[in-house]
């Protein structure tokens, strides 16, 4: 079989190719490539940090490829602590062997954030061969010293998330504010959909490093807003809003932060397309966005930066008006985030897709 | 001479746990079980929206989420006086009790099964505990179920998607309402996904549990933990008040009816400090110290008439009545026991989920009346999880939290040492096991992966 370009690869990750109905290229196609490129590959080590491991759980939901071809033929997982058979005492075993052995070359993945007060005390990870305790930030700082890559999962791992919300007492941190933000590839959501996760792995290990974001994530999954894909925009369009959970309408009224958050929900769907947030009649919390949660809530309250469309405007000047409102909305609610010194910026590479 | 020995991470569960021992003569004589990363949203819920809390608290824990979700729900509706419709009680049924069959399945094939079966080497699983008894074929078969076992977690977590928008964490569970109106399809599509699960269970997972009591027997008379248990009910019916498992607490077996007021928090071995004198109500005001002396443990202590309860499947199944399990008598408190009540319960949620599904009225809006929240009041949610029993406390002033407090299965089983030097369940089921060596013993593996 040809190995596959990089420039078809992305366009089946592409959300406009799952909407064209195209999931199953992606599965006979991409897992075929993403096989032979990884046969034997590097080792993938995933620790967990401060988090609800929900990150984990959403990964066993990946449908294509399932999680046993993922794990038996695809990838080189080599550790997570879910899964490890291991008796006790984690740190001494196969984790430090792996990383020592494979230095320079091992994909580091975290999920969680990483406390740093007191000297990392509020995460104390395991304890070392001579039985001392070991913080979850020198872990960290070990591992990713030795790590080729390292790739933050979730909202807590890339911008701090739940774990970092105000007044964050054990001072929680996403990884590139640690480690700085050259060697973090960031897969935010709470929790990130499979697809973003497998894909990202699938493009590093094929390709190497994806193209990115301003904030660090690949562009391939984070590139849109939510608000201009969402099937509801229309609504929007026509100034008809929802006033209570379960009537019909745009949801900006109950809360939906849509238009301030990357994501491609809207035509991917979760759970094997089943559903996602706006579908279940609920509004977009803005979980992907480094402002989760703190900028983001009140979840359903009204974001008080994006003005709504006024009811005689034509629909091009509602366009117009919801393009400079959202500038403004992401402006402020990201000013806020670099003055709180929540998130490093990081430069962008050029869009290919 | 006894021997020390620490386990930490003691892995798999939904948070890591740290292990001391002492071991004297093949025994364990002492133990301490914790926690040890702090994991808490009582500062960050403070001033904000209390609506928020239904989506901010799902994430105490990435399975059990839905748990959090209903009991934060249910705190704000008691104090905005709301009764809930009997479509928001079916759909709130439903996916409560998927998320407790995914956490029993999930229990069973990914946190427990590593103990009894060797798997093959490479990938994520290498390493083993030894002690493996069963034979080859078995063991084989049971490792091919266990792969089986993340497919049907996967169609337990879409059904939850269908009601509740996605998973993990869901979204149709809001104050006052659900916000998604399960529709012809969605019910039939249900109906269907369920079926493959109830089949699973029912034969995989229950011939699985089969063969490890079989040759693992003794494990009935291991970890017995407290002999006090505790459930906070589950499951309220379309029409009627009760509940399906009782609120009941049970102290030296004998069950009466829970009184919410009997709950309290013990902080003496958690690294919480308490800054309203030494008073614990679950509103008392906490700060984490990481250096606190005596405390080793992020679990904040629930107790109940200031005694540590079993929470968790096999309490609820023994207050309930289950057939099997009361067949069980006192053995239900073992390892074993608490595997085969996981087993009966997820067994009982398949056949109910169904009958709930069945009676879903496509027509019937499922939001309750619209009601305003209070700008002041006071209250506690209750919910089960597939891990026990979930408590949220909540105080709201100028309608903003004033203070917010969970308590979690963690909480009740990890429960630490208390002021009166009660050890939790995980403790005293840790003391007395026999060990096998010197190395870190299985039975201790198997004695703490059992809650």
């Amino acid at each position: 079989m040809k190995p596959i370009s990089r420039r078809k690869f992305l366009k089946l990750c592409s959300a406009s190719a799952l909407a064209m109905g195209l999931s199953q290229s992606w599965a006979l196609t991409v897992v075929e490539a993403f096989r032979k490129a990884a046969a034997g590959d590097p080792p993938i080590l995933w620790i967990q940090g401060s988090a609800c491991n929900g990150c984990s759980g959403s990964l066993l939901n990946t449908a294509h490829p399932g999680i046993r071809e993922l794990l038996t033929e695809i990838i080189n997982l080599s550790f997570h602590p879910g899964f490890s058979c291991e008796a006790g005492n984690l740190l001494t075993g196969h984790l430090t062997r792996t990383a020592a052995d494979h230095r320079g070359k091992f994909i580091l993945v975290v999920e969680g954030a990483i406390p740093r007060a007191d000297d990392g005390m509020f995460n104390l990870a395991g304890e070392d061969s001579s039985g001392r305790p070991v913080a979850l930030i020198s872990l960290l700082k070990d591992l990713s010293e030795k790590a080729r890559t390292v790739i933050a999962v979730g909202s807590c791992a890339t911008f701090g998330g739940v774990a970092a919300a105000r007044p964050n007492p054990a001072d929680c941190a996403g990884l590139e504010t640690i480690i700085g933000v050259s060697k973090v590839l960031n897969v935010s959501g709470c929790p990130p959909h499979p697809d973003w996760i497998v894909g990202t792995l699938a493009h590093l290990l094929l390709f190497g490093q994806p193209p990115i974001d301003d904030f660090g994530r690949p562009k391939l999954f984070y590139r849109g807003l939510i608000h201009d894909n969402c099937p509801r925009r229309q609504y929007f369009d026509n100034s008809i809003f929802a006033r209570r959970f379960g009537d019909e309408g745009c949801l900006l009224e109950l809360g939906c932060k849509g238009p301030l958050t990357n994501g491609d929900c809207p035509t991917r769907l979760w759970n094997e397309a089943s559903s996602w947030c706006v579908g279940a009649n609920a509004p977009c919390i803005g979980c992907t966005d480094p402002s989760f949660p703190d900028l983001t809530m009140p979840f359903f309250k009204r974001m008080p930066e994006i003005k709504g469309p006024g009811i005689t405007a034509t629909a091009d000047a509602i366009g117009i008006g919801l393009g400079a409102a959202t500038a403004v909305g992401l402006t402020a609610h990201l000013a806020g985030n670099y003055l709180a010194g929540r998130i490093g910026k990081k430069k962008g590479q050029e869009d290919d897709i | 001479m006894p021997e020390k020995l620490v386990i930490h991470p003691l892995n798999r569960g939904t948070r890591p746990v740290r292990i001391e021992l002492e071991t004297e003569a093949g025994r364990v004589v002492k133990a301490k079980a914790g926690t040890t990363y702090y994991w808490d949203f009582t500062s960050s819920l403070q001033g904000k929206d209390p609506l928020d809390a239904v989506q901010l608290t799902q994430r105490t824990s990435g399975a059990d989420f839905v748990s959090h979700a209903v009991a934060a729900c249910r705190a704000l509706e008691d104090i905005a006086g709301i009764k809930p419709s009997g479509m928001m009680k079916l759909t709130r049924n439903i996916l409560l009790s998927l998320d407790m069959v995914h956490g029993h399945i999930t229990h069973f094939y990914q946190n427990v099964l590593p103990d009894y079966i060797p798997y093959p080497g490479g990938g994520p699983f290498h390493g083993g505990v030894g002690d493996f008894r069963l034979p080859a074929d078995a063991a084989g078969l049971m490792l091919k179920n266990m792969w089986k076992s993340f497919e049907i977690r996967r169609l337990v977590q879409k059904m939850m998607a269908v009601a509740g928008g996605k998973a993990p964490h869901i979204f149709s569970v809001i104050f006052g309402a659900v916000t998604y109106r399960l529709n012809t399809s969605d019910i039939v599509k249900m109906a269907s996904v369920l079926k493959e699960i109830s089949l699973f269970i029912n034969n995989e997972y229950s011939d699985d549990l089969a063969r490890i009591e079989d040759t693992y027997r003794e494990y009935f008379q291991i970890g017995a933990g407290t002999s006090n248990f505790l459930a906070v009910g589950e499951f309220p019916q379309k029409e009627q008040a009760d509940f399906l498992i009782p609120a009941k607490a049970a102290m030296d077996f004998i069950p009466t009816d829970l009184e919410k007021n009997r709950i309290s928090v013990d902080y003496s071995g958690s690294w919480f400090e308490i800054q309203d004198g030494q008073e614990s109500s679950p509103l008392t005001h906490t700060t984490p110290v990481p250096g606190k002396p005596g405390g080793y443990s992020w679990v904040k202590g629930a107790v109940y008439d200031s005694r540590p309860h079993q929470v968790g499947a096999m309490a609820r199944m023994v207050l309930a009545g289950n057939p099997v399990v009361a067949r069980l008598g006192n053995r239900a408190a073992s390892v074993l026991g608490r595997y085969r009540a996981r087993l009966e319960e997820s067994r009982m949620l398949v056949k109910l989920i169904a009958g709930w599904l069945e009676q879903l009225d496509p027509e019937e809006n499922p939001a309750a009346e619209a009601a305003g929240l209070p700008k002041e009041g006071e209250a506690v949610g209750f919910a089960e999880a597939s891990q026990g029993s979930v408590a949220h406390y909540v105080s709201i002033r100028k309608r903003k939290i004033e203070r917010y407090n969970v308590l979690d299965p963690f909480s009740w089983n990890l429960c630490p040492t208390t002021r009166n030097g009660l050890q939790g369940p995980v403790e005293q089921a840790l003391v007395g096991t026999a060990v096998s060596g010197p190395d870190v013993p299985v039975e201790t593996l198997r004695v703490v992966r059992s809650f």
